[in-house]
């Protein structure tokens, strides 16, 4: 029987289906039900029936015999067919063992034993801070909450958002795999620079970090299947992105960095930098960093698509009060997201 | 390319409750048909109060209440004389404040709508069986009114103040289309004029934080900013100027009751068989050439254009203005039916 499961987030749906159990597929719907589009024509309910319908229909399934499943943030909506589980995003979270899930969006940062968020993305735009083009821009996001800003400075303001959402006493243990997900990285947005930006603001504590990120939104997706069936999941790894190891030293290091093939790599770097090494290894290189406060820790690392991401800050100072240090940020991960 | 259809204006059979607003007396009965000057039935009560002021000392008063005839003394405020606005009592609170009361006249409630009164609830409220044209609202604040809509002819942003305090006779009451975008100031002086609701193509979010501040219905049809209504959806209010329209801010419509035969004619024009008929909705469809489009994307978010072509995650819109067309990334932008 096919499996059809539906994520629901604030600006997008993203749906992962399994024709026969070998068989995966992923897709992205980039609009969610709002009442400024559609509360004259249909309820939420009649929308996402009728779009689960439709996106069946185009795979030549009947909803009656598809087994449906979903997850929500805060909650999956109501559809009339029925289906088989239905789950909130905090409990799938709380349910995760190997990885630690931040899970953001425009709304929301959650993580383990972590939920922070407004009510109602409305309640945004009432910050008086801003100059009136961007408190209107962020207005019109809650009426069409799909819209990708046009420019950086928009999605930078929006991340500055989220950034004040995560509370101060926040801190990652050392060593731990962390997937980033949610719809803030699963919608479309053109610049993926801020992506990078944004996680390295969300990391707190010292220490190496093997960063993921999804971008299907495949965690929920992966974890709603498998508390429905465990055997429909083998590996939820291979769907997330390995980005690299993002290393937070609190302060100047200096690190050597060995591949075993005599190209070793000797790198210092200044307090309140952020330096990204490109590295993507089949096997493992060595990395031994050294710093006042982290000591000295000897790791080893493959890299990813980002590499090594160094970051050298001592203050609880953001990034994105920084435009010095942003621009700098921001340029480096260009130049290896367009190798 | 899966896209969502936005309807600005849809045909709906609906039910409209009309409430007393206290207690009153049907003169109609169920399955009776009315028309939207009907009246239902009547009531009594105050229908206007005045708080005075804290350092107010009446005149002549005998507690808890006292009658006064309109522009008598009721007492001062400091060295501000104080006159009865109204024919009314005058009662003092439990906390020791006044309030000048309007005495009980008769309220006749209309029934608004063109329909069929499906079932009375006690002496209370009275449920319509009727048909309506819905215009969608892309933000409104949660209020419900309903009251006679007036349609100013998208005056320039100097006239607007002017049209509202001269150009009609009583702003109380009336849910007011102003023009393409509506200022804060001219929003404050339809609240202290005392409309029902004000709606505009557009508002600065300051606007609409003022309204959702004090609960005063404001409903806008583009967006935040500076956007034009959308031509049919102004056409459409034109035509329907000083009816009696329902402004349903929690579901952000404003529902404008029509004929049944109106109702008809639209079906046959749209080729439905009946209203409500959802075989077939489509609430999302493939984007395709030569659709409209309205874009929500910057410097021509609001717009409305049409596809040229369409890209992998992106398309192109011709906004009429010249042959060039424009690229628009998905999902900055919907299909206008």
């Amino acid at each position: 029987m096919a499996l059809l499961a539906a994520h629901f987030d604030v600006s997008g749906v993203d749906f992962l289906f399994k024709r026969t159990k070998r068989n995966t597929e992923f897709f992205h719907f980039p609009y969610v039900y709002s009442k400024g589009i559609f509360s004259n024509q249909c309820s939420e309910k009649e929308f996402y029936t009728y779009l689960i319908e439709k996106l069946l229909l185009e795979r030549e399934i009947k909803p009656s015999s598809c087994t449906i499943v979903t997850s929500g943030f805060f909650n999956p909506p109501d559809i009339d067919f029925k289906t088989k589980l239905s789950v909130e995003v905090s409990s799938l979270i709380e349910n995760s063992n190997e990885f630690i899930p931040i899970f953001i969006n425009n709304c929301a940062f959650v993580t383990k034993g972590v939920i922070s968020s407004q009510e109602r993305c409305q309640e945004e735009f009432t910050s008086l801070d801003q100059d009136f083009g961007r408190r209107d821009d962020d207005a019109n996001i809650f009426c069409y909450p799909q819209v990708i800003p046009e420019d950086v400075s928009s999605q930078i303001s929006i991340d500055s958002k989220i950034f004040d959402k995560i509370p101060n006493k926040l801190t990652f243990e050392s060593g731990r795999k962390l997937v980033f997900t949610g719809g803030r990285f699963s919608h479309k947005i053109p610049y993926k620079e801020l992506d990078y930006v944004l996680i390295l603001e969300v990391l707190r504590g010292l220490g190496v970090f093997d960063v993921y990120l999804d971008s299907f939104n495949s965690f929920s997706l992966l974890k709603t299947v498998q508390i429905y069936d465990k055997s429909l999941v083998t590996d939820a790894y291979e769907y997330f992105e390995k980005l690299g190891s993002f290393i937070r030293t609190g302060g100047a290091c200096e690190c050597l960095f060995s591949t075993g093939l005599g190209d070793d790599q000797l790198i210092e770097i200044e307090e309140n930098k952020i330096f990204v090494l490109p590295v993507v290894l089949e096997s493992p290189a060595r990395l031994s960093i050294k710093s006042r406060d982290l000591g000295t820790i000897d790791i080893r690392t493959t890299g990813g698509k980002i590499g090594l991401v160094f970051d050298t800050r001592s203050e609880k100072r953001s990034i994105y009060d920084d435009v010095k240090l942003l621009n700098e940020c921001v340029k480096q991960f260009e130049v290896i997201l367009k190798k | 390319m899966l896209v969502p259809v936005v309807r600005r204006i849809t045909e709906n059979k609906c039910f409209v409750e009309r409430v007393f607003p206290v207690d009153g007396e049907w003169d109609v009965s169920v399955g009776d048909f009315v028309e939207p000057f009907d009246y239902l039935g009547k009531c009594r009560f105050s229908q206007n109060s005045m708080i005075l002021p804290e350092k107010f000392k009446p005149i002549n008063f005998a507690s808890p209440r006292k009658f006064y005839y309109k522009d008598t003394l009721i007492g001062k405020a400091g060295k501000e004389k104080i006159y009865a606005p109204y024919d009314g009592n005058l009662v003092e609170n439990r906390d020791k404040k006044y309030v000048f009361e309007e005495i009980e006249r008769d309220y006749s409630l209309l029934s608004g709508v063109w329909g069929n009164v499906k079932s009375l609830f006690e002496n209370r409220s009275a449920l319509i069986e009727t048909q309506s044209r819905d215009v969608l609202f892309s933000a409104s604040t949660n209020v419900y009114v309903s009251g006679e809509l007036v349609v100013f002819p998208n005056p320039s942003d100097i006239l607007k103040k002017s049209y509202l305090e001269n150009f009609i006779k009583d702003a109380r009451k009336k849910i007011i289309y102003i023009g393409n975008n509506v200022s804060l100031d001219v929003v404050r002086r339809a609240y202290e004029l005392g409309a029902s609701a004000i709606l505009s193509g557009s508002v600065h979010s300051e606007v609409f934080e003022f309204a959702q501040k004090y609960n005063f219905g404001l409903g806008v049809f583009s967006g935040f900013g500076d956007i034009r209504t959308p031509e049919e959806v102004y056409k459409f209010l034109s035509s329907v100027s000083y009816r009696y329209v329902f402004f349903e801010g929690e579901k952000n419509i404003l529902r404008v009751p029509i004929r049944k035969e109106d109702l008809d004619k639209i079906s046959a024009r749209n080729n439905k068989k009946e209203l409500n008929e959802k075989i077939d909705p489509k609430y999302v469809k493939n984007i395709e050439k030569n659709m409209n489009v309205q874009v929500l994307q910057k410097p021509y978010f609001g717009w409305i254009g049409i596809v040229d072509s369409i890209s992998e995650s992106s398309i192109f819109v011709k906004f009429g203005l010249n042959d060039k067309s424009v690229e628009i990334q998905s999902p900055n932008f919907l299909i206008v039916e």
